[in-house]
């Protein structure tokens, strides 16, 4: 079979604007890890507070300084919004205070909270509070039905929180992304919980993201996804992605994707999810750590860490010290250095990356291990065999 | 059990809805494609939402 000239052309006129992103490398998102400290201990926590200095935080003086500075230096005109991680950002007693005077801001006036929930099932009246804060969203991480995010939290109750606050969030008007990180004792029930989800708390996304080997994880047994495990979830989501996509641009429905763990390939990228992926981290997405030191976003190995906004200016740091999230052949090593994908993937997520080069995992790589034979990107993507209802 | 998928370049693909619900997607895809802004929804994902700045967005991609 010939490949589709008209495919190849879109696929070209992409690479080619994602090229140009990256030169002009506007700041669009800024990720403010807020806090590694945290009400919860998850055991698959990718960024825990044992491995870090928690005297190290941030003051709401230091915190609103850098956002004024950021606000002052950077040409703002194509900013999008703030993402707000930790941590638990909630465990921050200043956390509205700071957020009240960043918003004085117009820029800083969309704003996205990723959250345990169990603050806010507990105080629900913070959800009013927010809104007045340029709060505009609020992701919620529910890991599997109950018992098994339960066991997952380590905290009895924590799933009922979880759903409650996710609930109270839609209510009040936020856009809301409940998100399942999936692992291997989790993955058969993403269905399941995707159909609670939908139908009793209607967020507008649900997402699934893959475990990945960092933090706590990185010494847990037995929790990564299989070869089969990963395919099992892309044909969940592919099978609800084309049966849903075309009530996407009605705000009330609720979307699913995969989340940032990678590349998926020319053929499933635009078929699992909203979007073709790219990783941003450093391109257009500045991140502050907890401490002050400046990433490329709040996810990524502290190895990467390229200035401290105690001492430099965050736009230097910005224009000077991020050429390695800007110039990717350093990271076409490993599996990346013979991929066709190469082109669009660029290396996949930077989160997933050691400053060595080597890559912990690639999700397009283990996918093709569970479909045989692959076919050729010249000529077809994968086949998917996806339980269907009848017709 | 039916095999619904191919993929952008066409094939085989499973009959009625299925395979209706996937040429629709496909015509998705090709406008996330075209869409100014390679990265305009990754920027959402980065964070929880399609907020009211991506309305466009998805009105476009998704709309008929």
């Amino acid at each position: 079979m010939k490949p589709d000239a008209s495919w190849n052309a879109l696929w070209e006129g992409w690479r080619r604007r994602v090229e140009a992103l990256v030169r002009e490398h506007p700041l669009q998102l800024i990720s403010w890890e807020a806090t590694r400290r945290c009400n919860l201990r998850c055991i698959h926590c990718g960024s825990p507070s044992e491995e870090v200095n928690l005297d190290e935080e941030l003051t709401a003086d230091e915190v609103v300084g850098a956002f004024e500075q950021i606000a002052t230096d950077f040409d703002m005109r194509q900013f999008h919004h703030v993402n707000i991680t930790g941590g638990e950002p909630f465990v921050r007693h200043d956390l509205l205070g700071i957020l009240r005077r960043i918003s004085r801001w117009p820029v800083y006036r969309n704003i996205d909270i990723q959250t345990n929930g169990i603050v806010l099932a507990d105080c629900p009246g913070i959800l009013d509070e927010l809104k007045e804060c340029g709060v505009t969203g609020l992701g919620i991480s529910i890991d599997g039905l109950e018992a098994t995010h339960d066991v997952f939290r380590c905290m009895t109750g924590g799933f009922a929180r979880a759903f409650k606050a996710a609930r109270l969030a839609v209510e009040k008007g936020y856009t809301v992304t409940v998100s399942i990180v999936a692992h291997a004792k989790n993955v058969t029930e993403i269905p399941a919980l995707f159909n609670i989800v939908k139908k009793e708390i209607r967020p507008r996304n649900f997402r699934v993201m893959t475990l990945d080997s960092a933090g706590r994880a990185e010494h847990l047994v037995g929790y990564m996804l299989s070869a089969e495990q990963l395919r099992r979830a892309i044909e969940f989501l592919r099978a609800e992605y084309a049966r849903s996509c075309s009530t996407y641009a009605d705000p009330q429905a609720t979307m699913v994707e995969l989340g940032c763990g990678g590349w998926m390939g020319t053929e499933l990228e635009g078929m699992i999810r909203p979007l073709v992926f790219h990783c941003i981290a450093g391109i257009n997405n500045l991140g502050i750590l907890y401490d002050g030191k400046l990433a490329s976003c709040s996810n990524i190995s502290r190895e990467f860490i390229q200035g401290d906004l105690r001492t430099q200016r965050v736009k230097k740091v910005w224009e000077t010290q991020y050429r390695q999230f800007r110039h990717f052949e350093w990271k076409r090593c490993g599996v990346c250095a013979a991929c066709d994908q190469w082109p669009f993937c660029h290396g996949g997520p930077m989160h997933k990356r050691a400053i060595s080069g080597r890559l912990t995992d690639c999700l397009y790589e283990l996918l093709k291990e569970s479909f045989q034979p692959f076919p050729s990107p010249e000529r077809t993507g994968p086949t998917l065999q996806v339980e269907t209802a009848d017709e | 059990m039916k095999t619904i998928a191919k993929n952008e370049r066409g094939g085989r693909i499973g009959t009625g809805s299925a395979k209706r619900s996937v040429a629709r997607a496909e015509e998705f895809k090709r406008r996330m494609l075209a869409w100014p802004n390679p990265v305009e929804y990754v920027n959402n994902m980065y964070a929880c939402h399609p907020g009211d700045g991506s309305a466009e967005y998805f009105k476009a991609v998704f709309g008929k």
